[in-house]
């Protein structure tokens, strides 16, 4: 069992969150000047690295409040939680 | 409440665990930025009581009380039934006029939307956490503590009053299947 620190309820089981994909992807602030490569460069390409991985969450069970994680892939440790707007603090 | 045909016929007993549908109940959910002072000081005006800000905390007056779901994010009970033909709450009026139309927050009445089962007996937390992750032992879960959680694959808010008096917030549309595994699993602890 993972033991996800949920920022806002504090330690809950795994179960109650759902994954939300690569975290801090700026969305292009004009997408009608970028080529249909650099669109779905922004839309689909996700990095996909053994080690540590900076990952959106969303305590869908609980708080339903979105915040970020920082989560290795290679061992499932997490390495810090912070709220959504916030920088990772390593 | 509205007069639909509840689920729940029953109260069920099983040695010295017991549970019963408590309805109708009054449920108001709330949000709002605790940050903006406005919002703040209207809501403690309408209710009576500040708004609990820690996590997973209630806070109670003698007729409603206000869970912690979110940080932004509150569930209003009426602590006793109420009036069974109207769906029509002078609280809802209130908060609605100052919160809602001021843009200082959202009002919405969830009565319907909740069933509320009360749990009472010794072996309540043992029966609930055969079905749901959560660590009912973990020292955080003291009395008058709420938690949002599954159980047996349902969502559901768990109210703690007292070791022996749960009450338990579950979809209406869920509540029947809910109810049949409480009163099954409860036949085994």
């Amino acid at each position: 069992m993972l033991i996800i620190k949920c920022p806002y309820c504090g330690e809950r089981d795994h179960s109650e969150f759902s994954y939300g994909g690569e975290a801090h992807i700026i969305r292009p602030k004009q997408p009608t000047e970028l080529s249909d490569d650099q669109w779905a460069e922004y839309l689909f390409m996700r990095k996909n690295i053994k080690g540590i991985q900076y990952e959106r969450w969303n305590h869908s069970h609980g708080c339903r409040r979105w915040f970020n994680m920082a989560r290795d892939t290679s061992n499932d440790k997490i390495h810090s939680v912070y709220k959504i707007g916030e920088k990772p603090s390593n | 409440m509205l007069n639909f045909t509840s689920p729940i016929t029953e109260s069920h007993t099983y040695n010295n665990f017991s549970m019963k549908e408590k309805t109708p109940v009054a449920k108001i959910n709330l949000r709002g930025d605790l940050g903006n002072k406005d919002f703040v000081s209207k809501v403690g005006k309408i209710l009576g009581m500040i708004l609990p800000k820690e996590v997973c905390s209630t806070s109670t007056k003698e007729q409603i009380t206000c869970m912690w779901l979110g940080p932004n994010e509150w569930l209003l009970v009426s602590n006793d039934t109420i009036d069974k033909e109207s769906n029509d709450y002078e609280l809802e009026h209130l908060l609605f006029k100052d919160i809602s139309k001021t843009n200082l927050g959202s009002v919405t009445n969830v009565s319907d939307h909740y069933t509320v089962f009360n749990l009472a007996g010794s072996n309540i937390f043992e029966i609930l956490s055969k079905g749901s992750p959560f660590n009912f032992d973990s020292g955080t879960f003291g009395d008058n503590k709420v938690i949002q959680t599954i159980l047996n694959h349902v969502d559901v808010t768990i109210h703690r009053k007292s070791k022996e008096d749960v009450d338990l917030y579950v979809r209406r549309s869920f509540s029947d299947y809910l109810w049949a595994w409480i009163k099954d699993s409860s036949r085994f602890t």
